[in-house]
């Protein structure tokens, strides 16, 4: 399954995502370094600095036949009016942070393994995540640990969270 | 919905859990744990107000505060307002440097990371109002200190070296009156704009404030220097030189937007061409 760098958020306008189905996976580059970041599941909001700087500052990979839906500024502050709208972004935008907080002193495989948690608990149709994809970002050897104290799992295209 | 501080008074204290954050109208406030000092146009307390989590310090009035309370309520009553989109601006900042926090341990200069990706991804539309924005904002917080100079009169010695030496004189006393070094700074100025001698005053100016430890004093004498001094290659020396405390003040916009030699020029167009501080109207 392919990932698919998005190009097309905020290219003329301020725009944040709303992933409909499927995965998007974040990625953030740092001087030579890039690491895998947070990944957004089906209802999630994604691309805050996209709605804030008009550019990502952060990488976003749509998993597969993902699909999601672009709000401009305009219309994400007109939608905010709606007390349900307002709700539910202020909670998703919550947990973002509580997420991305919770990756902080964390080893690159113990991020993954929370992702692939998330995925797990959250995601409907894709289970884990591209084996090819991940492994641009941790070495093998760091995979090898959590295959072999089986806190994942593989097949021939994915890493899995293993629940057991 | 305003509220309003005392000196001395806690707007939010550490270990709490707050459903609103506030915005800086006016005033200063201290923080507890790394003394910072935060003034108008900043906010305080959003972290805790998105994530429910208990505050990590508390925020003390350091003068007479005038806060914009914002909580769930009162962002559906300013979605249109400046408020709202500096808000949301101040939560993509959070944001983002919590994420290189967390991956990287490091917090960056967002200002370079934009203008790095806007490069990168060939947006020069998105540089040139980024550039545009920064001297802007700069030109405003100018203006509002020149003006406060613009307001007095006083006589100055018609020796340049007596004057020169009346200026240092200034900050040698044992009760340093601020309000009159900008005046005489402001007089100064306006009867010396051609003297090579006056980069190298203000300058001193500079250095004296970072030594008697005045934020204030030492925002109007970098923004002097900056405008004032030709030489390009001795801002840019001195600006390297305290740059360290610049940031440690949270003063780092001018300091480090000056410091690159490009941005430096850019503002001087700009300026030049709005006409601020026109030397002899001065």
């Amino acid at each position: 399954m392919k990932c698919e760098l998005i190009t097309n958020l905020s290219k003329d306008i301020k725009e944040i995502a709303y992933i409909q189905t499927g995965l998007v996976i974040s990625t953030l580059k740092y001087e030579e370094k890039e690491k895998l970041g947070q990944v957004f599941c089906e209802g999630d909001y994604f691309g805050l600095d996209s709605l804030v700087f008009g550019i990502n500052l952060i990488d976003y990979y749509a998993v597969g036949k993902t699909r999601f839906k672009k709000e401009s500024y305009q219309l994400f502050t007109e939608l905010l009016k709606d007390k349900d709208y307002y709700d539910k972004f202020f909670l998703n935008l919550k947990i973002t942070f509580l997420e991305i907080a919770s990756f902080m002193k964390k080893r690159e495989e113990e991020i993954l393994l929370l992702n692939l948690r998330k995925i797990y608990n959250r995601s409907p149709q894709i289970k884990g995540l591209p084996k090819d994809f991940i492994l641009n970002y941790i070495s093998i050897d760091k995979i090898n640990s959590l295959l072999e104290s089986n806190v994942i799992v593989e097949d021939e295209e994915f890493f899995y969270y293993n629940p057991k | 919905m305003k509220d309003f501080f005392n000196p001395g008074e806690i707007l939010l204290k550490e270990n709490e859990i707050y459903n609103f954050c506030y915005y800086i109208i006016s005033g200063k406030v201290n923080t507890s744990l790394k003394n910072r000092e935060l003034s108008s146009g900043e906010f305080i307390g959003v972290m805790s107000f998105i994530t429910g989590k208990p505050l990590l310090e508390s925020y003390i009035a350091n003068t007479k505060v005038e806060v914009l309370k914002i909580d769930k309520n009162s962002i559906s009553k300013i979605l249109e307002e400046k408020e709202f989109s500096l808000f949301i601006e101040h939560v993509g900042k959070l944001y983002i440097n919590l994420f290189f926090k967390s991956l990287f341990g490091v917090t960056p200069n967002i200002y370079e990371l934009l203008i790095s990706k806007a490069m990168v991804t060939n947006r020069k539309d998105l540089i040139e109002d980024m550039q545009l924005d920064e001297t802007d904002v700069l030109l405003a917080e100018l203006d509002q200190i020149l003006n406060a100079g613009e307001i007095f009169e006083s006589e100055l010695p018609e020796d340049p070296e007596i004057a020169t030496e009346s200026f240092k004189s200034l900050f040698n006393k044992e009760n340093i009156d601020l309000a009159g070094i900008i005046v005489f700074t402001t007089n100064y100025i306006r009867k010396n704009a051609d003297n090579s001698q006056l980069c190298e005053d203000l300058i001193y100016g500079f250095e004296k404030s970072i030594e008697i430890e005045d934020r204030a004093l030492v925002k109007y004498f970098l923004y002097l220097s900056c405008i004032y001094c030709n030489d390009s290659k001795r801002i840019k020396e001195v600006l390297e030189e305290y740059l360290e405390i610049l940031r440690f003040w949270g003063i780092p916009a001018w300091g480090e937007m000056m410091i690159r030699i490009e941005n430096y020029d850019s503002f001087l167009n700009i300026f030049n061409k709005k006409n601020v501080g026109d030397k002899n109207e001065m």
